[in-house]
């Protein structure tokens, strides 16, 4: 199982690929959109999650996911926001743009694998 | 803006600060009053700050000694104290303070202090202070995790 | 980062301390880093959102704020950064990002810039921005002065 995680922050990137570890994956990072598609075009077949944060330099979440939907190359991705916009308005749009998942932070670890656990069965996991 | 406003903004932050801290480190968080922190300190600090721009603008900033910041890190991040970079604990008080204000936002979002994030900065050293213009609203908090103290401030500029 | 988000906030160092008859402006060294050393006993943050987002910081020594500070007072002498003289280096920062703003906007980047903060105090890190920072020394007849440029582009 591989995850792409895309988030400015070292902090988050790091608590993520603990629980990428806990679930025995390996984990990509991104710091930031533009990082991501770049990262994506040369490994997307190889990668089975992608948690994006919303607000981050260069090109944010939510333009990502919007790049990564109308690509029919990374499509079929699943993507999980992970950030700290909680307006309920930014959560609609992102679950309309394609996310499937929204987690806000702070979250628990537990809560964090869980998550990705959930998103992994319903997005399908490429085991390789 | 009135001074009660102010201490009710204060308290929302102080609210996100002790769910983060306890929801992502385990750590349970107190606060006391701020008069009791002025005490020179010279040790390390490093401070997370980040200007609200709303209607009116303010800034937040968290300040802890580095020892503070390394235990709060290690514990979100379950990585050793002593693995940990100077720059991770500078990335690592920056995202409190991000993580912090963006649930404040939501929770101002419809209010006439609603404020749009902008890039948190963080700052390190033993003897540095930050200022604002003269005649501003502002409030702090001191907050305590076991033995940690960590400052909270907020200021209307 | 790109030269063109680097160039506004370099004119408008030297255009508004030309206003204040400073002389001798020349661009020193550049560098870039992701974490900053700062050894001067000054520093003023503002921040930008808009197109453009991130922190700017300017750095100075206490005698060439004060330096400033008198040059803006029209050569009053000033003996010690009191209240008001750290408001008036909080204001020439925001007159300088204030008006490298209105040349971002002359190319269609609108940008607002936040107001200042003032830190006092020497051999500090910091991080002004999760991507690279630009430092830029500025060598002026009143002094040196180091501009950081931290911007999520």
């Amino acid at each position: 199982m591989r995850v792409l995680s895309v988030d400015d922050s070292a902090m988050v990137r790091k608590i993520i690929r603990g629980a990428v570890e806990v679930l025995d994956g390996d984990l990509l990072e991104a710091s930031d959109g533009i990082e991501a598609l770049e990262l994506l075009e040369k490994q997307y077949k190889y990668i089975d999650l992608i948690l994006l944060d919303w607000n981050m330099p260069r090109l944010n979440g939510m333009e990502v996911l919007k790049k990564l939907k109308a690509d029919r190359r990374f499509r079929s991705i699943p993507v999980m926001m992970v950030t700290t916009e909680s307006e309920r308005q930014n959560i609609v749009s992102a679950i309309q743009q394609g996310a499937i998942h929204y987690l806000i932070k702070p979250f628990t670890i537990e809560e964090l694998i869980k998550r990705i656990m959930e998103c992994l069965g319903k997005g399908g996991y490429k085991n390789d | 803006m009135t001074d009660m406003d102010i201490e009710k903004i204060a308290d929302y932050f102080t609210d996100s600060f002790r769910q983060v801290l306890s929801t992502m480190a385990g750590f349970e968080v107190s606060h006391i009053a701020c008069e009791q922190l002025n005490a020179s300190n010279e040790n390390p600090i490093i401070m997370g700050a980040m200007v609200l721009h709303g209607k009116k603008d303010a800034i937040i900033s968290l300040s802890m000694e580095k020892s503070t910041a390394s235990m709060i890190i290690a514990y979100m991040t379950g990585i050793l104290p002593q693995e940990l970079k100077e720059q991770d604990l500078f990335d690592g008080v920056a995202e409190l303070v991000n993580i912090m204000a963006g649930e404040v936002k939501a929770r101002l979002a419809n209010t006439p202090y609603h404020f749009l994030l902008t890039s948190p900065f963080s700052l390190g050293g033993t003897n540095f202070k930050m200022v604002q213009k003269k005649n501003l609203l502002e409030t702090c908090r001191h907050l305590r995790a076991g033995e940690m103290d960590i400052t909270f401030r907020i200021a209307y500029i | 980062m790109d030269v063109k988000y680097i160039l506004p906030f370099l004119e408008s160092v030297k255009s508004v301390l030309e206003q204040y008859g400073v002389e001798n402006i020349k661009r020193g060294q550049l560098a870039k880093k992701d974490i900053m050393h700062v050894n001067q006993d000054i520093t003023a943050v503002v921040g930008v959102v808009g197109h453009i987002r991130g922190n700017i910081a300017y750095s100075m020594s206490e005698d060439t704020a004060r330096r400033i500070v008198s040059a803006m007072m029209m050569g009053m002498p000033v003996e010690q950064l009191d209240e008001m003289g750290r408001s008036a280096i909080g204001e020439f920062a925001n007159m300088v990002t204030g008006n490298a703003s209105i040349l971002f906007s002359n190319s269609g980047l609108e940008v607002d810039v936040t107001p200042p903060s003032i830190i006092f105090g020497k051999d500090m890190y910091f991080i002004i921005s999760t991507v690279q920072t630009i430092k830029i020394d500025m060598e002026t007849s009143l002094g040196k002065i180091e501009i950081y440029i931290g911007l999520e582009i």
